[in-house]
């Protein structure tokens, strides 16, 4: 009786988690196709490795898909390799490999289409025209996946992780290269995207659009065609990222257009052309931020009121502070700059006179950018100098009331 | 002698300044949109605004060269010429009011226009394939798009 007990006990165990299907060159299922034909729900397709190229094929299943020792599965440049629509997905440790392109459609090597609880786990993806392509999804799950692009093929490649109305998404841990825009969203909230590296992409290396109520923390920005670029989007926690490397005429640590109620706290950015470059923004909290080594650490359009700036280092920076304008609504507070020459008297660690972030030549060179090869040059000391005894043309009520003697430890 | 050097060198200056402005090719990658700022990189949208002086703002969509020119930033009477890129050849400019514009959700033009220029009403109707798509004049999507 107790051994019909066990039996029947784990008959029951196997039957909730459901059977496996093994799928190999050589095994009595040799296609993907046909396994998940054979399969029912809940049941886990185990693909071995080996070179499979099967054109397109559709996942609407609520199977496990695991790919053993690294499975390729090739599209041969034509088809769309995987498209996936349905609920509690998982997808894991498979090769994708020359997806197809198409001019009217966003040809993707793993296509999530209304699912729900979908995740993409360990996958590599090669060679794709958009690599992971999201829509009308919630709560996907992309982790740990490696994704590279052909950089040689410029506008003919598509995002690497693309999401569209969407929400709850998880993207974490993915490192994704040589793609249009590394990561982006539209129409998509309630997301977290944490501790990805994009890099190398021909555009943006993060590139949000119309997206609220996100978070994104940890990320690698580097070396993108134009860094990073939040527009139109209200509510976003910027937090802990690098931004790096990021060098061109219209390249920006973090481009900021038509952002409000945001935050952005505790980032780096080093070596940009410009750190941040906002426009039409309200109300943002700049924060305990490392700009390092930026043609400009910040460039605030005269469009920008309410935002914040304090407790933020900067340091090596060619221009601390660039504007258009001469009305300032934005407030500079208790920041460290390398350059600021005042006296601190009364020994609290303040300088007792203000620091004005923005030099003359700055103001010159935003109105006319091709006297920049007047940089460094006698002439132009001269006139920064009589500037700062003199102010005519900085805007006078732009400048850090309580400048930090000493550089922040963050 | 000198002087007739001197007239020619001035028929050469005002030879330059006479020359065309039109519609200058997209530097993929490069190319920043004047409203939204985004780098343009889809060959099949984009739009330009010459004026007389021959100074070039270029635009990823026509929705935003359409918010540029409703702006007034320049006025009617300096806008030389709007063109916009052909959805069917790279680099290649349509005068915005002779080209046929087909709106359909089917168009993901970067700024959300859903609007593809077609240099004839007829290679415009051979994508509408489903009839989702609506054909417009450069006047009624100018309209539209408000």
């Amino acid at each position: 009786m107790k051994t019909f007990l066990t039996i029947l006990c784990c008959s029951w165990t196997l039957a909730a988690s459901g059977n496996s299907i093994i799928v190999g060159p050589g095994l009595p299922v040799r296609s993907l196709k046909k396994a998940i034909e054979l399969a029912k729900e809940k049941d886990t397709i185990r693909l071995q490795a080996g070179l499979y190229k099967e054109g397109a094929i559709i996942l609407t299943k609520s199977l496990t898909l695991i790919g053993e020792n690294n499975p390729v599965l090739d599209g041969e440049k034509k088809y769309e390799i995987l498209l996936v629509s349905g609920k509690n997905i998982t997808v894991q440790g498979i090769v994708f490999r020359n997806s197809g392109y198409s001019a009217m459609n966003d040809y993707a090597a793993i296509k999530l289409v209304d699912c729900s609880h979908v995740t993409l786990d360990r996958n590599t993806i090669l060679d794709a025209y958009f690599a992971i392509h999201i829509s009308n999804s919630v709560y996907s799950i992309v982790r740990n996946n490696r994704i590279s692009g052909v950089p040689a093929s410029e506008q003919l490649t598509g995002n690497g992780i693309h999401l569209w109305k969407s929400d709850h998404a998880t993207i974490e841990n993915n490192h994704i290269q040589g793609h249009r825009d590394g990561i982006y969203f539209e129409f998509v909230t309630a997301s977290v995207i944490s501790n990805n590296l994009s890099e190398k992409n021909i555009r943006y290396g993060l590139h949000f659009m119309f997206s609220n109520d996100d978070i994104y923390r940890n990320n690698i920005f580097r070396n993108n065609g134009a860094g990073v670029a939040v527009m139109y989007s209200k509510k976003v926690r910027m937090e802990k990222n690098h931004f790096e490397e990021n060098w061109g005429a219209s390249a920006y640590g973090i481009l900021l257009k038509d952002i409000t109620d945001s935050y952005i706290v505790q980032n780096s950015f080093l070596k940009n052309t410009v750190g941040i470059h906002m426009e039409g923004s309200s109300r943002i909290e700049i924060r305990q931020n490392q700009f390092r080594s930026n043609g400009w650490a910040i460039k605030v359009q005269a469009s920008c009121d309410d935002n914040v700036f304090h407790h933020n280092n900067f340091t090596g920076n060619s221009f601390d502070v660039g504007t258009n304008g001469t009305l300032v609504l934005n407030k500079f507070e208790n920041n460290y700059w390398d350059k600021y020459e005042g006296y601190d008297m009364n020994k609290d660690g303040i300088g007792d006179i203000p620091y004005h972030p923005v030099s003359m030549y700055s103001m010159i060179v935003e109105q006319n950018p091709t006297t920049l090869m007047l940089f460094r040059s006698f002439m132009v000391s001269l006139l920064d100098k009589a500037e700062k005894a003199i102010p005519s043309l900085t805007p006078e009520n732009l400048f850090d009331n309580k400048p930090m003697m000493k550089k922040l430890s963050l | 002698m000198k002087r007739v050097y001197f007239f020619l060198f001035i028929c050469g200056l005002t030879g330059l300044g006479a020359c065309h402005p039109g519609p200058a090719p997209f530097a993929y990658g490069k190319d920043i949109c004047y409203t939204c700022k985004m780098g343009i990189i889809d060959p099949k949208f984009g739009a330009e605004l010459i004026t007389q002086k021959g100074k070039l703002y270029k635009f990823d969509d026509v929705i935003c060269l359409n918010q540029y020119v409703k702006s007034g930033a320049t006025e009617e009477k300096d806008i030389r010429q709007l063109v916009v890129v052909n959805f069917e050849k790279e680099n290649d400019f349509l005068d915005i009011h002779t080209a046929r514009f087909l709106v359909s959700p089917d168009f993901k033009s970067p700024m959300g226009s859903h609007a593809a220029a077609f240099s004839t009403k007829e290679n415009a109707e051979k994508l509408n394939t489903e009839n989702k798509g609506q054909l417009l004049t450069w006047k009624e999507l100018s309209a539209k798009l408000d």
